[in-house]
């Protein structure tokens, strides 16, 4: 019993930090199956309840195994195995008598802790997976080492992970990207809320809502003034059934756009499962092979983004020349009837003008002027809805806005067509870049002149002008965003936590830059900076597994050197027993010759109970070397230091 | 392995009361390959002890009473004619069994004592030139009486040295005989007790025992022993090679018992006097030493540091 309980919390205590990053995506049960498995395993050292036998484990296994059937069934994703993972680790600490169990355990722990990555790869698990390998570690030192306090092994672990660094570093380095995510297993991740093929009225003012990070921006000159921070996603120009689509056949755009005064900044987007690249308003090119830039100018990455993913791009914000009149025919297009008044609105505004400047400036007055408001809940539009909207309900959202003044210009025979996007962006003061939300998407319009080819209109601003430099949460009336629920509490230390959140951004987003933007490119670019020109990434595995085996080689016979070492350096060891045996001789406790170390002990022990726990450890170690075959370098440190602070005071 | 261990030796003083280290010894004994010498007084429980290790071991048992007359056939068993098939049939004796209590065996012929002991050593019997292997694990517990010397045939020294360990088991203590006499009868006892170990264990002990380690502190320390009888002018004659290599048994046996993989000068030390008691004589006059004082001269030696 007493054997357990040098290893058993510490194993246990490898796994149960192992385990907290799946928490949240294991079942209930699974998690609740775990905390009852250790928390009696804990509760049995300490009170010294009966184990549950071999036959008793096999059922609890079976039960696992069946209930991991029945929640998953056939579906065996990474969640199952990492459910098994867990069903096995909960039970695995009631089988420890051999030490081969326990380090079986300790390989456990390091395997659940790998497969963190099948979720997820943030800084906060990456910085989380150092701490339980430093953990685990330290359980593994003291499987091998039960003798020594807590706070050496973890010394001893951190010493260890420190003699790794090289390697890590080294593997980092050289080790073979994949393309694609690791174990080439698709990342699983929440729904996550964007821009769809079509704009309808609500398809904007519902992602207001969602906090969620959309993009960052980092620029490399200094930020675009706001009424810049046009984030171009997706351009929508054939109207059908009452709501805006992409047109099917976009073409591409070969040569990239010029234009004066380029910003050029990196993006790093979060994976939003579609195939939208954002830029800001207008993209010089195609950032990546992986992307192509398209006629409407919006740049496309050809497979869905499922993933994080950094690019540069260059943008020119000020003046584009030589644009493009591609799409000019298709963005007058209107269905043959249908919102009466507004045509006659229309109509109206280019009664006496051919001047597209003059009549989008009539349209942005008629917004300015009738009493428009800016909201998230706009009353329901029926038959005619941009009749209902421009003269009855007067209440919308962007999309609203967009949507009525496109179908305006058209109708007033100038062409035009909405994009979606976001405008704005939060910056960070850590880092000096721009976060990009959901809540940040905007939809605006385009129209085409002769004169000075597609050109931004944005008619939200007429209605809400605050929306350019204080975003929708200052635009909008106070309640009509839905506040956080911890908001509530923190709202005494929300700049404090704001800046929290804002550094812990900064923070991750250079370890992405750092980690994520080490690719395969970038691989190959620093291998032949050093010289190395390699055909194939299989040359590169070959030379890498190569290196490992020498490597390995090296360590072991460097592990055969020092296991050999103490063999031939017998005598210290006695020499150092003798020295304790003085020491208590001196304290009155002569050894009788005749007595072996463990009477020896046991005599000390009796007659001085104060010394009990000491005299027994050094004994143990003692005999763990000279007779238990103990070559451990570390148990005779530990045992020459146990010596060396061993001072038997004379009782008075 | 050291709970079990307990466990059995706690079952076992349930009938055998107050002689918990004689039972540990021949539980040792046993796991060791050994064979077990019992020499008491009738009466002392060496009978009980015997029933008692075979039932809780769930052992096979069988008890062979020695006599003066006895012939090796009654041991090891007869061929008899069978008159319908024109043939003759092996009629297995009782050494056929898994614990074998060999009572007074002092007192069978000399040839009779050989085939008995031949047997132990080889693990198998030949009989009429055929070959028929004993089953394992074979264990026998034999009883000499040592004060009545009348028509007896005490065992020449070469044939003490099959028998790993010897023992004397001595009268109770005053409160275990008082436990005894008020108590329950020990024959019910031992009827009700479950065994506690199953059929192949016992062997997969043993086998166990064989691989525990021995560094070579402890060979320096069993050799120091086995030079200070040869050396010393204590002994007639020094430890064979034989019985260093017993004592290393029942050392390891010993050890395994309580829960080491390896053995320490203590577990000789335990299990020394019970091993070289009936294989040394005295120098002066070549009787046995008595066990007080063997182990007055063996403290002469030290334990290596």
């Amino acid at each position: 019993m007493s054997e357990q309980r040098k290893y058993v919390p510490a194993l246990t205590l490898a796994l149960i930090v192992a385990v907290i990053p799946h928490a949240l995506q294991l079942p209930l049960w699974i998690v609740a199956w775990c905390s009852v498995m250790w928390g009696y395993l804990l509760a049995s050292l300490r009170f010294g309840w009966p184990r549950p036998n071999r036959p008793v484990r096999v059922v609890l296994a079976l039960i696992g195994i069946a209930g991991l059937l029945a929640t998953y069934s056939t579906r065996l994703g990474p969640e199952a195995y990492i459910g098994l993972l867990a069903i096995m680790a909960a039970l695995k600490p009631f089988e420890s008598a051999t030490h081969r169990d326990r380090m079986i355990t300790v390989f456990i722990a390091y395997f659940i802790i790998i497969s963190s990555l099948l979720q997820t790869e943030t800084f906060a698990i990456t910085l989380y997976m150092f701490f339980s390998v430093l953990v685990t570690t330290a359980a593994l030192v003291r499987v091998n080492n039960p003798y020594g306090r807590y706070r050496a092994d973890l010394k001893r672990a951190g010493m260890i992970l420190g003699q790794a660094v090289p390697l890590m570093i080294i593997l980092f380095l050289l080790f073979p990207r994949m393309q694609g995510s690791l174990f080439g297993m698709r990342q699983t991740g929440r729904a996550i809320s964007g821009f769809s093929e079509q704009l309808s009225p609500g398809s904007v003012s519902s992602l207001v809502k969602s906090d969620e990070v959309a993009f960052r921006a980092l620029f490399k000159g200094p930020i675009p003034p706001a009424d810049q921070l046009y984030w171009r996603g997706v351009v929508f120009s054939r109207l059908k059934n009452g709501s805006w689509h992409r047109p099917k056949r976009v073409p591409k755009r070969g040569e990239p756009l010029q234009g004066q005064d380029p910003v050029d900044y990196t993006i790093s987007i979060e994976p939003h499962h579609n195939r939208w690249i954002f830029a800001l308003d207008v993209p010089a090119r195609a950032p990546t092979k992986w992307s192509s830039l398209y006629r409407d100018f919006t740049v496309q990455s050809r497979r869905a983004i499922s993933r994080k993913r950094r690019y540069e791009m260059r943008s020119y914000p000020g003046d584009i020349s030589g644009r493009s009149a591609w799409g000019v025919d298709a963005a007058l297009k209107l269905p043959a009837e249908g919102n009466p008044r507004t045509r006659k609105l229309a109509a109206h505004m280019g009664r006496d003008t051919g001047n597209v400047a003059q009549i989008v400036e009539r349209g942005l007055k008629y917004l300015e002027k009738n009493g428009f408001v800016y909201t998230l809940s706009p009353p329901l539009l029926d038959n005619n809805p941009m009749d209902t909207f421009l003269f009855e309900s007067r209440q919308g959202y962007c999309e609203h806005y967009a949507s009525a003044f496109a179908y305006l210009m058209r109708a007033a025979g100038v062409p035009a067509r909405i994009v979606g996007g976001y405008l704005g962006g939060e910056r960070n003061p850590f880092a000096d870049y721009l976060i990009i939300r959901q809540s940040d998407a905007h939809a605006w319009v385009e129209v085409w002149s002769a004169k000075a080819g597609w050109t931004r209109v944005d008619p939200t601003l007429a209605v809400a002008p605050a929306r350019l430099d204080r975003g929708a949460q200052g635009a909008l009336s106070p309640g009509e965003l839905p506040e956080g629920g911890a908001g509530k509490y923190l709202a005494p230390f929300q700049s404090f936590v704001k800046q929290l959140q804002l550094g812990w951004d900064a923070l991750s987003l250079q370890w992405e830059a750092w980690f994520h933007g080490y690719s395969r490119e970038e691989q190959q670019a620093l291998l032949e900076k050093l010289g190395i020109y390699w055909q194939s990434w299989k040359g590169m595995f070959t030379a890498l597994v190569f290196g490992m085996i020498l490597v390995a080689g090296i360590t072991g016979l460097y592990g055969v050197v020092q296991f050999r070492r103490p063999h031939t350096r017998k005598a210290p060891v006695a020499k150092y027993y003798e020295k304790f045996c003085k020491k208590l001789a001196r304290a009155g406790l002569a050894r009788p010759a005749d007595m072996g170390p463990k009477d020896y002990a046991a005599f000390a022990a009796d007659r001085r109970p104060d010394l009990r726990e000491e005299v027994k450890t050094i004994t143990d170690l003692y005999i763990r070397m000279r007779y238990g075959g103990d070559t451990h370098l570390e148990t005779r440190k530990q045992f020459i230091a146990r010596v060396r602070r061993f001072k038997p005071k004379q009782k008075s | 392995m050291n709970e079990q261990f307990e466990y059995i030796v706690k079952q076992i003083s349930r009938v055998v009361l107050g002689k918990e280290s004689q039972v540990r010894l021949a539980l040792t004994c046993l796991f060791a390959r050994g064979h077990l010498l019992i020499e008491d007084l009738p009466g002392i429980g060496k009978t009980t002890l015997a029933k008692v290790l075979a039932k809780c071991l769930g052992l096979q048992f069988q008890r062979l009473q020695f006599t003066s007359d006895m012939l090796p056939g009654d041991i090891l068993g007869v061929s008899i004619f069978d008159q319908k098939t024109g043939a003759f049939h092996f009629h297995r004796g009782p050494i056929f069994t898994q614990v074998l209590l060999a009572d007074e065996i002092n007192r069978a012929t000399p040839k009779t004592q050989s085939a008995l002991l031949e047997a132990m050593e080889e693990g198998q019997v030949t009989f009429e030139g055929k070959t028929r292997s004993l089953e394992q694990p074979f264990f026998v517990i034999a009883t000499q009486n040592p004060l009545e010397y009348a028509g007896t045939f005490p065992l020449p020294e070469s044939q003490m040295d099959r028998f790993l360990m010897r023992i004397e088991i001595g009268y109770p203590g005053r409160s275990a005989e008082k436990r005894i006499l008020q108590g329950q009868d020990p024959q019910t006892i031992l009827e009700e007790m479950a065994p506690c170990m199953e059929n192949g264990e016992v062997c997969d002990i043993q086998k166990k025992i064989d691989s525990v380690h021995t560094s070579d502190a402890f060979v320096d320390y069993l050799q120091k022993i086995l030079h200070f009888t040869r050396s010393a002018n204590h002994f007639h004659v020094g430890l064979s090679p034989r019985a260093g290599l017993a004592l290393s048994r029942a050392a390891r046996s010993w050890a395994c018992l309580h829960g080491r993989d390896y053995t320490i000068p203590e577990d000789l030390q335990q299990v020394l006097p019970w091993v070289v008691g009936h294989r040394l004589r005295s120098a002066e006059d070549r009787m046995e030493i008595p066990r007080k004082q063997l182990m007055d001269v063996f403290s002469e030696i030290p334990v290596p540091l």
